[in-house]
C-alpha cells in the first residue's frame, strides 16, 4: 500500500507539472500571438485570431492533466488511508498533499462552471508548489501523538479545512488576476465583472467552511483539552484568516472598496491561509505536531 | 443619537471593526502573549516581562502599555469586541423588518415601464400571452421558485423567488455571533477552572469545589517504541464525603463527565512516596509528593508541609531525563528539611530508595517513586450555548452564502406575432443567474408538444463572453 500511494504521488507530480505548463501555454503563448498580429493587422484582426486552435488545445491538454493529478491524488490519499489507518490527514507531508488537492479540485469545478481556463495558469502551479513541497519534507508515519487519536474528529477538522483553503487558493487566483486586469486591460483573461465573480463565489464556499473548521478545532480543544477557545496561536491565525474574509464578504457590498480593495483583501486572506497552515511550524504552541521540528 | 445609531447601522463601520479587529488579533498571534493562567499584574506577570526583556529591549515597556503581550485581555481588545456587537445589535434590528418585507410580502408587480430598461431579459414567443405564462411559471417552478402570477393592464405580472428564507440567513450568522461572545464572557465569568490539578497515583486529593475529592488509583503512561508517547490514561474516582459518585478511565480525549464538571488528562510527572514517623516512631505523614513544579537544572521538584512539625520538605529528582545529574543519581531523591521560618535547610542530601533521613527530630524515608497525573478540572455551563451559537453560525453563513435568495419579476405581454416575456432582477446580478434567465428563456421557444418559437435576447450587455471563447471587451 505504501508503495501504492507513493506512485500515485509521483504520477500525480508529473501530471500536474504537464498541466501547469500547458495552463502557462495557454495563458502567455495566446497572448504572444494577440501581440502579433496586432502588430500585422490591427487590432480588430487581433480578436479573431487571438484563440489559434493550438494554443486552446494547450488549455485542453491543462484541465484533461489537471483532472487527471486529481484522480492521482484522489487514489494516494485512499492508498495512503489503507496504509496508516487514518484519513491522510495527520502530518505536514499527508496535509500538503491534500491542500494541493483541494486546490486543483475547487479551480476544476469554478472552470467548469465559468468556462475559465486563464485561471488555471495560478491554481495549477499553486497546487504543485504545494504538492511539490508535500514530497520533499518526511512522509514517516509517525504514531499519532494522544492529542490527535480522534479519528473522527481529525478526519472532518482537516477535510472540511482542506475546502476551504482550495476555495479561498482560487479566489487569490482570481483576485490576482482581477488586479492584472484592471490595471492593463489584457484582452485574453476574463472580464473583470467575472474574475470578480469567481473570487466572490469562492469565498461564499469558502467562508462557511471556514467557520465550521474553527467551531469543529473548538468542539475538539473542548474534548481534549477542556476549553473550547484558548487563543493558541493557530486558533488566532485561523481566526483572522476569518475575519479578514468576513470583512471581504462586508467590503464588497460598499461603495469605494468594490473591485481593487476587496481583490486586496482576497491576497491578503490567502496570505493569512498560508500563515496559518504554516505557522505551526515557528508559531508553536498546541498545534506543534506536525511532524517537523 | 440619531447619528449615533446611523453610524452602529452603517457596514463602513462595521467594515472598519472586522478590519481593526483583525489587526488585534493579528497583533496577539504574532507577538508572544502571557500565558492565559498568569494573570495580570501579578509576580509571574512581571517574571515574565522580565524574561521577553532582553528580546525587546526598551520597547518591552512601550509594548507591555499598550497591552501588546496581553493582547486579548486588554481594554482595547474588549472595547472593539464590544462595539462590534452593538454594530451588530443595530443592523440585526435595522435589517430585520426590511428583510421580513421583502421574504413575506414582496412587491408582486413592478411598474412596465422598467422593464423597457437595459439589462432587462426578453424573449418573443409565437404562443399567446396566456399560454406563455403558463409555460413560463412551470418554468420557473421546474427550477425550485415560488411563483405568484398576477392578471395587470399591461399584461401578466409574474413574481418568483427561491430560497427566501435564506434572507434569513444572514441575520442568523450575525445573531449567533452575539450569542458565542456574550456566552463565552459570561463563562469565563460564572466557569470555574483548575489547570493544575495534580494526584500522585494512589493518593486522593480534594478538589475544593462541592466537597468533591479525587482518588486516582492508576496512572500509565505508554509509549511508542520510537519514545514518542502514546497513551496516558489515569483511574479517576470521584468521591464526595468519602463515598464513590463516578469513575472513569480518562485519555486524552476522554474525560470523565461528573455534574458538568469534567476531568480532562492534561499531563504527568514524577512523585515520591514518602514516610515521615516522629522521635516516638509515630507515623505522622504516608502519601506520595507530586513533583510538579521545576527546580534549577530542570529537576522535578515538589514540597511537604506537616504543620505540627512546622516543618517544610523540599522534594527534589534528578533532572528530567536522567542524564548526568552531578548533584542526584538515577533513583535517587534529594531531601531538603526546612523548620520554622528558617532560610536555611536544617538538612539536605540525597537518599536512595528506602533509605532514611533524619532531621528536625523526624525521620524521612523515601518508600519508592511513583507518578502523578495532571488533570483540567472544568466546570462551564455555558458551554452548550456555544454549540448552539455555533451551529446557528454555520446553519446562517451556509443559507445566505450558499444558497442565496434570487428574486425575479417578469412581465408577459401580448404582442400581434403572439406575446413576449421580459425579465428583471434587481441588485448585481451574476454570472450563474444571467445564465438560469437565459436558459428559461430559451427553453420557452421549446416546451414539451407546443408549436412555439421564441427569439431569446438581452438588451444593453453582451453574453457573458468567455462562455463563448471570445475575448471581452468595455466592461472597464
Amino acid at each position: 500500500m505504501d508503495k501504492m500511494s507513493q506512485y500515485s504521488l509521483v504520477a500525480a507530480l508529473i501530471a500536474l507539472g504537464l498541466s501547469s505548463a500547458c495552463y502557462l501555454w495557454y495563458l502567455f503563448g495566446r497572448r504572444s500571438s494577440v501581440a502579433r498580429v496586432a502588430t500585422a493587422g490591427g487590432p480588430a484582426m487581433a480578436v479573431d485570431v487571438a484563440v489559434p486552435a493550438s494554443e486552446g488545445g494547450a488549455g485542453r491538454y491543462g484541465t484533461l492533466l489537471a483532472a487527471n493529478a486529481v484522480a492521482f491524488l484522489t487514489l494516494w490519499m485512499v492508498f495512503r488511508s489503507i496504509y496508516t489507518g487514518h484519513g491522510p490527514f495527520s502530518n505536514m507531508h499527508e496535509f500538503s498533499g491534500a491542500f494541493s488537492w483541494g486546490i486543483l479540485t475547487a479551480y476544476l469545478v469554478v472552470e467548469t462552471r465559468y468556462r475559465v481556463r486563464t485561471l488555471g495558469a495560478i491554481a495549477a502551479p499553486a497546487a504543485l508548489a504545494m504538492l511539490a513541497y508535500a514530497i520533499t519534507i518526511p512522509a514517516d508515519q509517525a504514531p499519532l501523538v494522544p492529542a490527535l487519536q480522534n479519528n473522527l474528529l481529525l478526519t472532518i477538522h482537516v477535510a472540511v479545512s482542506i475546502v476551504a483553503y482550495g476555495t479561498f487558493a482560487v479566489s487569490f487566483g482570481a483576485a490576482l488576476l482581477y488586479l492584472v486586469r484592471t490595471r492593463a486591460p489584457q484582452e485574453h483573461l476574463p472580464s473583470a465583472e467575472m474574475l470578480d465573480e469567481i473570487g466572490y463565489r469562492s469565498v461564499t464556499i469558502g467562508f462557511p467552511f471556514m467557520a465550521l473548521v474553527i467551531i469543529l478545532g473548538a468542539l475538539w480543544a473542548d474534548v481534549a483539552w477542556g476549553r473550547y477557545w484558548g487563543w493558541d496561536p493557530k486558533e488566532t491565525a485561523s481566526l483572522v484568516t476569518w475575519l479578514i474574509y468576513g470583512a471581504y464578504l462586508h467590503a464588497r457590498t460598499l461603495r469605494g472598496w468594490k473591485g481593487d480593495r476587496s481583490a486586496l483583501l482576497l491576497v491578503a486572506g490567502f496570505a493569512a491561509v498560508l500563515f496559518t497552515y504554516f505557522g505551526n511550524l515557528f508559531l508553536g504552541g498546541l498545534h506543534s505536531y506536525a511532524g517537523l521540528k | 443619537m440619531k447619528r449615533l445609531w446611523q453610524l452602529l447601522v452603517s457596514v463602513r463601520t462595521a467594515l472598519v471593526l472586522i478590519l481593526l479587529l483583525t489587526a488585534g488579533t493579528l497583533a496577539g498571534t504574532l507577538i508572544i502573549q502571557v500565558p492565559q493562567n498568569i494573570p495580570l499584574g501579578s509576580p509571574d506577570h512581571v517574571q515574565w516581562l522580565a524574561k521577553v526583556r532582553p528580546r525587546f529591549g526598551a520597547w518591552t515597556d512601550v509594548m507591555a502599555l499598550l497591552d501588546l503581550f496581553t493582547v486579548f485581555r486588554s481594554w482595547w481588545y474588549q472595547a472593539l469586541v464590544l462595539a462590534l456587537l452593538l454594530s451588530i445589535g443595530a443592523c440585526s434590528i435595522h435589517r430585520w423588518r426590511v428583510i421580513t418585507r421583502e421574504v413575506f410580502h414582496p412587491p408582486l408587480r413592478v411598474a412596465p415601464s422598467l422593464f423597457e430598461r437595459p439589462g432587462t431579459d426578453a424573449g418573443d414567443l409565437a404562443v399567446d400571452a396566456r399560454s406563455a405564462a403558463a409555460e413560463l411559471e412551470r418554468a420557473l417552478r421546474a427550477r425550485g421558485h415560488r411563483v405568484i402570477a398576477r392578471e395587470g393592464e399591461a399584461g401578466t405580472h409574474v413574481y418568483a423567488d427561491r430560497h427566501r428564507l435564506a434572507r434569513y440567513g444572514s441575520l442568523i450568522g450575525h445573531l449567533s455571533l452575539a450569542i458565542l461572545l456574550v456566552t463565552a464572557f459570561v463563562g469565563s465569568r460564572v466557569g470555574w477552572t483548575d489547570d493544575g490539578f495534580v494526584v500522585p497515583e494512589g493518593s486522593t486529593r480534594e478538589l475544593g469545589l462541592d466537597g468533591l475529592s479525587v482518588y486516582v488509583p492508576s496512572f500509565v503512561a505508554e509509549s511508542y517504541p520510537t519514545g514518542q508517547p502514546k497513551d496516558f490514561r489515569s483511574e479517576v474516582v470521584l468521591l464526595s464525603n468519602g463515598s464513590e459518585v463516578a469513575r472513569k478511565t480518562i485519555h486524552v480525549n476522554d474525560p470523565l463527565d461528573h455534574d458538568g464538571i469534567r476531568f480532562y488528562q492534561s499531563f504527568f510527572g514524577p512523585a515520591a512516596q514518602l514516610r515521615v514517623s516522629d522521635g516516638s516512631g509515630r507515623v505522622v505523614f504516608d502519601d506520595a509528593v507530586a513533583l510538579a513544579w521545576r527546580a534549577d537544572g530542570d529537576r522535578p521538584l515538589g514540597s511537604l508541609r506537616l504543620p505540627a512539625q512546622d516543618v517544610t520538605a523540599y522534594v527534589v529528582a534528578p533532572s528530567a531525563g536522567g542524564r548526568g545529574d552531578a548533584l542526584i543519581k538515577p533513583g535517587e531523591m534529594r531531601l531538603e528539611i526546612y523548620q520554622g521560618r528558617s532560610d536555611a535547610p536544617v538538612r539536605m542530601a540525597a537518599v536512595a530508595q528506602g533509605e532514611d533521613l533524619k532531621a528536625a527530630g523526624l525521620t524521612f524515608t523515601f518508600v519508592r517513586e511513583k507518578q502523578f497525573t495532571g488533570l483540567r478540572v472544568a466546570k462551564d455551563p455555558t458551554v452548550p450555548l456555544i454549540w448552539l451559537g455555533s451551529s446557528l453560525l454555520v446553519i446562517g453563513v451556509t443559507a445566505v452564502l450558499i444558497f442565496p435568495t434570487r428574486r425575479l419579476w417578469a412581465l408577459v405581454r401580448a404582442t400581434p406575432a403572439g406575446s413576449r416575456v421580459s425579465i428583471l432582477t434587481v441588485g448585481r446580478r451574476d454570472h450563474m443567474q444571467t445564465e438560469e434567465i437565459e436558459r428559461i428563456l430559451a427553453g420557452l421557444t421549446r416546451p414539451a408538444g407546443a408549436q412555439t418559437e421564441a427569439v431569446p435576447r438581452r438588451r444593453g450587455r453582451a453574453p457573458a463572453p468567455e462562455a463563448r471563447g471570445l475575448p471581452e471587451r468595455g466592461i472597464n
